[in-house]
This record gives C-alpha cells, sequence and structure tokens, in this order.
C-alpha cells in the first residue's frame, strides 16, 4: 500500500459520522484519535479509533465545541491533522485557523472559504458576481427594520428571514403580510443573535411549493473542481432534512444540468478545494431555480452521492487535504440507479421529543444495495446530550421503485429496542402515493398529515 | 517510538517510551503480571509483537523471529495489580487535557513522590497545554499514596493522577 496522507488524524466529532470517519482513515493506513465526553466513554467510534483523549464533561460546548480541549488532545497525541466531521466546528473558521496555526491539517476548505461562502450574504454576493440566480431579495445583511421592509417590499411577500450566520435552519421565519413584518423582524433578530451571536439577517422572497436541490462538489488544491451530482433533500420537518435521495424525481435534465453547471461555477470562481454542497431551490413548473446557500463541509446525506456514484468522498476529502489531487475527472463520474437515505432519529413520534436511553435490542437489515451508517449497538446507551439522529439507512436500487420497495423491506426489519424512533414515520412516507409519485415539495411533511391519513392544507 | 497498549478492557493509551533490550526484559515481565493480552510496539523499521499464549509465557516475536520466553521473578518494582482504594482517599484529577509532568523544569526534582505528605493547593504536578504549564494543586491536605502517571504522558480530562490519604 502506498504512503497514507497523513499518520494520525484526530476527530473532533462522536456518533455515525465519526465512526464512518474512522473507518475511511483505517482504509487508507491512518491512525485514528478519537476524543469523547464523559458521556461518550463507552461510544462506538472511541471504541474503534487507534486511541481515545477525554476532553471534557458531558455538555457539547465544554467538551465537543470546547477548542482549546480539542486542540490540547492533538498536540499530546501528535496527530498531524482533524477532520471536524458535521455540526459543531466544522463550519467554525476560528477553528480552522487555530488548526492552522498550530501546523495541523484541518480537513476541509480554506479559512478564506469558509468565511465567504459559510456567511449566506457573502455567498449570494459570490453567486450574484458570476450570475448564479438567486432567491429574490437583498445580498446583504441587514440590521435595520425600515431598510429591510423596503427590500421586503419590493421582492415581494411573503418574505422568509433568516441569519446571515449558522445553519441548520434555525432562525427562520416567514412573514406572510408587511404588517407584521417589524415584530417579527425584531424577533428573529432577537433570537438569532442569542443562537449565533450575529443579528444580521437575510430578506428573501418565500417560495412555497419548491424542492431542495443540492449539488456534491469536491476541489482540489491544483483548481480542479468537479460536481458528483445532484440530491434532493426535500422531505423535510421544520427544516431538518429527513429523507434525501438521488437523482431527483421530476427534476428535467435540462434544469439538472443548469443546476449542476451553476454549482460548478460558483466553486470555481471562489477557488474553492475540499468537500462542499452547494444548495438550491427549484422550482419545477416554472422550470427555474435560485442559489440558497453553501456548506462548506461533509454533508449528512454524503452517502447517497457514495452510492450513487460508486465513490468514497471522506477518503477523497482527507486525500484533497493531504494534497493528492482528485481521484476522478468529471467524465468518469456518473450518478446510476435511484439511492434513498431515512434519516433514524431517537425520537418520540408523537411529540417530536428527543428519546433517549438504553439499546436493549438491537439488528441492521442488510444485503444487496443496503447500507447503515450508525454508532448504535445493542447495551449502548444514546445520551441525553446531543442530536437524535442515531442511524442513516441509505439503499440503492436499480430505479425509484425498486429503492423504495427495498428500502420498505429494510425497515421492516431493523430491530432498534430500547429507545423510540422515527421509523414509523418513514414507513408511512415511503408508503404516501405523493412521495411515491414525486409530488411533493419541501413543504410535503406540514401538508400531509401522515398519522390520521387525512390531508391539512 | 509509540506504544500501543490492547487488553480486553483497557483504554488505548499513548505512551512515549524509549526501548533498548533491557526494556524488552521489563515489558515481558510486566505483560505477564497484568491482564494485557497483547502488546505492539514499533520504531522506525523495528516491530515487536508480544502475545500472551499460557499463564505466565509470552511470546516474543520480532521481525520473523518467534522465541518463547518465561521471565523469572526479580526484585523489579512493577506496577501492581488493580487495588482496592478505600473510600476516605481523594482522587485528584485533571481539568484539562495535556501532558503530565512531575517536576517544574527537567533538572529540578519532582514536586511530589510517593509517601510525601502535602499540604493543601501545594502544587502536585503540571499538566502542558499548548505550552502552558497549568500546576494542579493538591484538593487537600494529606499523604501521597499513589502517582498514577509517568513522566511527559499524555492526560485525558478527568484522568487520575494522584492518589491522597487524607489521614496520612
Amino acid at each position: 500500500m502506498s504512503e497514507p496522507p497523513f499518520k494520525k488524524v484526530l476527530i473532533a466529532n462522536r456518533g455515525e459520522i465519526a465512526v464512518r470517519i474512522i473507518r475511511a482513515c483505517h482504509e487508507l493506513g491512518i491512525r485514528t484519535v478519537a476524543v469523547h465526553s464523559t458521556a461518550d466513554v463507552e461510544a462506538l467510534h472511541v471504541k474503534l479509533a487507534t486511541e481515545s483523549v477525554c476532553i471534557g464533561p458531558a455538555l457539547a460546548k465544554d467538551s465537543y465545541l470546547n477548542i482549546a480541549s480539542i486542540m490540547s488532545a492533538a498536540v499530546a497525541t501528535r496527530a498531524d491533522a482533524i477532520h471536524p466531521g458535521y455540526g459543531f466546528l466544522s463550519e467554525n473558521a476560528a477553528f480552522a485557523e487555530i488548526c492552522q496555526s498550530c501546523g495541523i491539517t484541518f480537513i476541509g476548505p480554506s479559512v478564506r472559504n469558509m468565511r465567504i461562502m459559510g456567511d449566506k450574504a457573502r455567498a449570494r454576493r459570490a453567486a450574484d458576481k458570476v450570475g448564479v440566480p438567486t432567491i429574490p431579495g437583498n445580498s446583504k445583511g441587514m440590521v435595520d427594520a425600515t431598510e429591510a421592509l423596503e427590500v421586503a417590499k419590493k421582492a415581494g411577500f411573503p418574505i422568509l428571514l433568516k441569519a446571515c450566520a449558522g445553519g441548520g435552519g434555525r432562525g427562520m421565519k416567514i412573514v406572510q403580510d408587511p404588517s407584521e413584518f417589524r415584530n417579527a423582524f425584531s424577533t428573529a433578530q432577537r433570537e438569532v443573535e442569542a443562537a449565533f451571536g450575529d443579528p444580521h439577517l437575510l430578506v428573501e422572497k418565500y417560495l412555497p411549493k419548491v424542492r431542495h436541490i443540492e449539488v456534491q462538489i469536491a476541489g482540489d488544491q491544483h483548481h480542479n473542481l468537479i460536481h458528483l451530482g445532484i440530491r434532493d433533500c426535500s422531505i423535510q420537518r421544520r427544516y431538518q432534512k429527513l429523507i434525501e435521495e438521488a437523482p431527483s424525481i421530476g427534476l428535467s435534465d435540462s434544469l439538472r444540468a443548469r443546476i449542476q453547471d451553476a454549482a460548478v461555477e460558483l466553486g470555481k470562481s471562489v477557488n474553492y478545494s475540499s468537500l462542499g454542497t452547494i444548495e438550491f431551490l427549484a422550482d419545477l413548473q416554472k422550470d427555474e431555480f435560485y442559489f440558497i446557500e453553501m456548506n462548506t463541509r461533509l454533508q449528512v446525506e454524503h452517502p447517497v452521492t457514495e452510492m450513487g456514484t460508486d465513490t468514497d468522498l471522506v477518503k477523497e476529502q482527507i486525500r484533497i487535504a493531504a494534497g493528492l489531487p482528485l481521484s476522478h475527472e468529471q467524465s468518469e463520474v456518473s450518478l446510476t440507479g435511484h439511492t434513498i437515505e431515512v434519516r433514524i432519529n431517537a425520537e418520540d413520534p408523537k411529540r417530536q421529543i428527543p428519546s433517549p436511553g438504553l439499546i436493549t435490542s438491537y439488528h441492521p437489515p442488510g444485503g444487496h444495495g443496503v447500507r447503515v451508517d450508525s454508532a448504535l449497538y445493542s447495551g449502548y446507551k444514546v445520551p441525553p446530550y446531543y442530536d437524535s439522529l442515531v442511524s442513516k439507512l441509505i439503499v440503492r436500487g436499480r430505479d425509484r421503485a425498486t429503492c423504495i420497495q427495498k428500502l420498505q423491506v429494510a425497515l421492516d426489519e431493523y430491530i432498534i429496542e430500547g429507545i423510540q424512533t422515527n421509523i414509523d414515520l418513514h414507513r408511512k412516507i415511503l408508503a404516501h402515493p405523493d412521495f411515491q409519485s414525486g409530488n411533493f415539495h419541501t413543504k410535503f411533511l406540514d401538508t400531509v398529515n401522515l398519522f390520521s391519513d387525512e390531508v391539512n392544507n | 517510538m509509540r506504544t500501543l497498549l490492547r487488553a480486553a478492557n483497557e483504554k488505548i493509551r499513548y505512551e512515549d517510551v524509549s526501548m533498548n533490550i533491557n526494556d524488552i526484559e521489563t515489558i515481558v515481565r510486566i505483560l505477564s503480571q497484568s491482564d494485557i493480552a497483547e502488546l505492539e510496539l514499533e520504531q522506525e523499521g523495528t516491530r515487536l509483537h508480544l502475545v500472551r499464549r499460557a499463564a505466565g509465557q509470552v511470546v516474543v516475536q520480532t521481525g520473523t523471529q518467534e522465541a518463547s520466553y518465561t521471565p523469572a521473578p526479580t526484585g523489579l518494582s512493577l506496577p501492581a495489580p488493580k487495588q482496592e482504594i478505600p473510600d476516605s482517599y481523594v482522587k485528584v484529577q485533571s481539568p484539562i487535557v495535556g501532558t503530565f509532568y512531575r517536576r517544574p523544569s527537567p533538572d529540578s526534582e519532582p514536586f511530589a513522590k510517593e509517601g510525601d505528605r502535602v499540604k493543601k493547593d501545594d502544587t502536585l504536578c503540571i499538566v502542558e497545554a499548548m505550552k502552558l504549564m497549568n500546576e494542579i494543586p493538591a484538593p487537600c491536605s494529606g499523604k501521597i499514596e499513589k502517582i498514577c502517571l509517568t513522566d511527559g504522558q499524555v492526560v485525558e480530562f478527568g484522568e487520575v493522577l494522584f492518589i491522597i490519604n487524607p489521614e496520612g
């Protein structure tokens, strides 16, 4: 085997993504350091890694977000690179800068690109510059309600207010009417400042019946940049993705090509390197698309692209960080078959609150085209301190109907006892005729009541 | 030169040790008296792999040679097997991640030795994090029963550094 790209990588994360990264590192011959809180002593990523270091007490702010502790662990274990996973410090430019100044490679994009593309207003301006369509609204973060109202009137109500900093769908507010605007604006500002420390809001026209279409891109440090196809992530609840698939049903070839080209154009214009995902909203009826934001990190739903294109994105990301060129040229990448991922959360399905606890019985499905990315095991205690995603089930079939059917069989086989999960919700979504026919958009879960088979409008 | 210790219930530890033939002997003795099942050591070009086969017997494998070694009892002091710590004893735990140093500088005397009596807030050791030397104070007065780590060892958050007998 050739020389590994790094000798030792510290994974600054936990759960299923830490397990994923550790596996990729071990496949590349790289030793791994797992960091964990006191609540994660028995976590799977700790068991799998070459070494582990406890970095703090249970709360994320004291452990997985504790930059000093993580850097100490990296220096003490002589890690030469850190992989931040997703969430936590993955989009924290200050953290990436600190890694740089300690001589430790941050496995992700440059600090500059994190700052530009991580800020929604700056990212919009980058898109404007290369002629990538953006949602009617303003490409400048706003703090003044009067100015913002002018922008809103010009774009046309209803309006969506968004945080410039931060992500994960937090701090979003829909304003139906100009009369509600001032109140909504100041409330949103307070929330956003508390959550992200930055009161700037983006004002955009709210588009009701759209699909969330994102493009996976990968760039190396030698100016090569390609896309690896799109993912449709329209099935969401409160802006949290639940189901992602590739390709997108009902998306015309021409619209898909325009979206992919726009993503590559945007990535190249900022000289992007590492993995990234460029998110768009697409109006299938009007045949139009609009850039919304970019995620300058590995995405939760990366396995959809991996299964669809037969690539290993995590290994690729590690190689890129080590200065190696991309493994594939654009012409070598093609999305085949149909792949769907369902996110399995530890949650009470009726009240949608997290459901931590001891897993008393665990049996994942398997077989041809069935993949499970999870850190669960029988006897594991799911802690209450972190987000509720406990497993991703990804299935690939030769076409969408086959894929859905395989997924249904796999969900029926999946046993997770001791905690509550949203597996039943996924069964209902997959069985719904609108999901099966492609008659859905980002508000699907809000407009369809799956538990009583009634449609609310 | 790095050492990886692997055992059913042991955590993986990272230790920096330099190795010579006397060390191999010491390591084999430690291995045979602990419940560690397997030990792997790597140095540029050399790999030492020790596997426990039968009680008290350890197989030593370097490169392609395999030799059996049954350790003779000696007066070497070895880490004692896990013993019960009385409830009254106080565990001094590290509040941070870093590297453990027993002395203020390489040429000085250690802050504290086993058997020493210390007063509350006396400096027991340093945990170095990113070039910052953090002095760890004694949480109470008493006698140092045990020093749990060796000089230069990586320290985790919450790791027990010292055990103090407050009635000592």
